[in-house]
């Protein structure tokens, strides 16, 4: 990923967590971040138009859980905790990728974003991700949290 | 004076906060209805009388430039107020839809008083306000 996105997608992360789930995250480097959660969710949210690519997050159940919490103000005890987990991270993962589009690329060019695609994911997943240039390393309420970006290369005409 | 409002959004946490919203704003509401995507909110609005619209662009389905599309070529439909709620940044698009008769655009993450103020001056308006 080149360092302008980095820093974009760094910035967007950081400031849609804090409007929109009022949660602090703050970036790491990846070798500090151990995976300590027993399960994860993985969010992907794909886009076409001016330029294609998809953005994605990988974040424990607790943490979703308490995001959802602190969208809908509900309790973290509720029986539709999980349910609404994965919505919340959907719908997180929905806006970082719009705001990161204008970010990256301004407010003229037209994308098209694919609804959010979601699913359980463990360590494995972790270590893959982590281990990839194209992601980020965030500690979102001292909760280890991963985001990357993969820009699909353009076809030279 | 209370007003039917139809939420079109896939993510059913934006549909609660947008719901939540609108009653804490004290908004006079006789129905709050939902809807998952833009062919869903098609068929409610056949079905029953709406006041406004807040609806997403990105959804699973119908999205909500084919939604607005469609309800622009319905003599009655177009007559009611489009609100636009998403992640969406593109000024072209935006001018698109506006030029289709959406009324006013928010964009994700909102906060609750810009969609109250919102709503109350569209609806404000509309009775005449």
């Amino acid at each position: 990923m080149v360092d302008e996105y980095k820093t974009t997608l760094s910035e967007v992360f950081r400031d849609v967590l804090m409007r929109y789930a009022f949660m602090f995250g703050e970036e790491c480097e990846k070798e500090d971040l151990l995976p300590d959660s027993l399960g994860y969710l993985h969010v992907h949210v794909a886009f076409n138009g001016y330029k294609q690519g998809c953005i994605g997050i990988l974040a424990p159940d607790e943490l979703c859980v308490e995001m959802a919490a602190n969208v809908l103000g509900t309790d973290m005890e509720d029986d539709n905790c999980a349910d609404d987990a994965k919505d919340a991270l959907e719908e997180l993962a929905n806006v970082v990728c719009g705001q990161f589009l204008t970010g990256a690329f301004g407010d003229e060019p037209i994308f098209n974003l694919s609804p959010p695609s979601i699913a359980n994911a463990g360590e494995l997943n972790w270590v893959e991700i982590s281990e990839n240039d194209d992601s980020l390393a965030f500690m979102v309420e001292d909760t280890p949290t991963l985001v990357y970006l993969k820009m699909e290369q353009e076809v030279e005409e | 004076m209370s007003y039917n409002i139809l939420i079109v959004d896939d993510s059913r946490t934006t549909r609660t906060v947008i719901s939540k919203t609108l009653n804490l704003a004290g908004v006079p509401i006789s129905q709050l209805l939902e809807a998952e995507n833009g062919k869903i909110a098609l068929k409610i609005l056949e079905d029953n009388w709406i006041d406004l619209v807040l609806a997403d662009i990105n959804m699973p389905e119908m999205d909500g430039v084919e939604m607005v599309d469609r309800m622009s070529r319905d003599g009655l439909l177009k007559t009611i107020p489009v609100v636009i709620v998403s992640t969406e940044g593109s000024q072209t698009r935006i001018e698109e839809m506006r030029a289709k008769g959406v009324k006013a655009y928010v964009r994700k993450p909102f906060t609750p008083e810009l969609i109250k103020n919102l709503v109350e001056d569209i609806l404000g308006e509309k009775n005449g306000g």
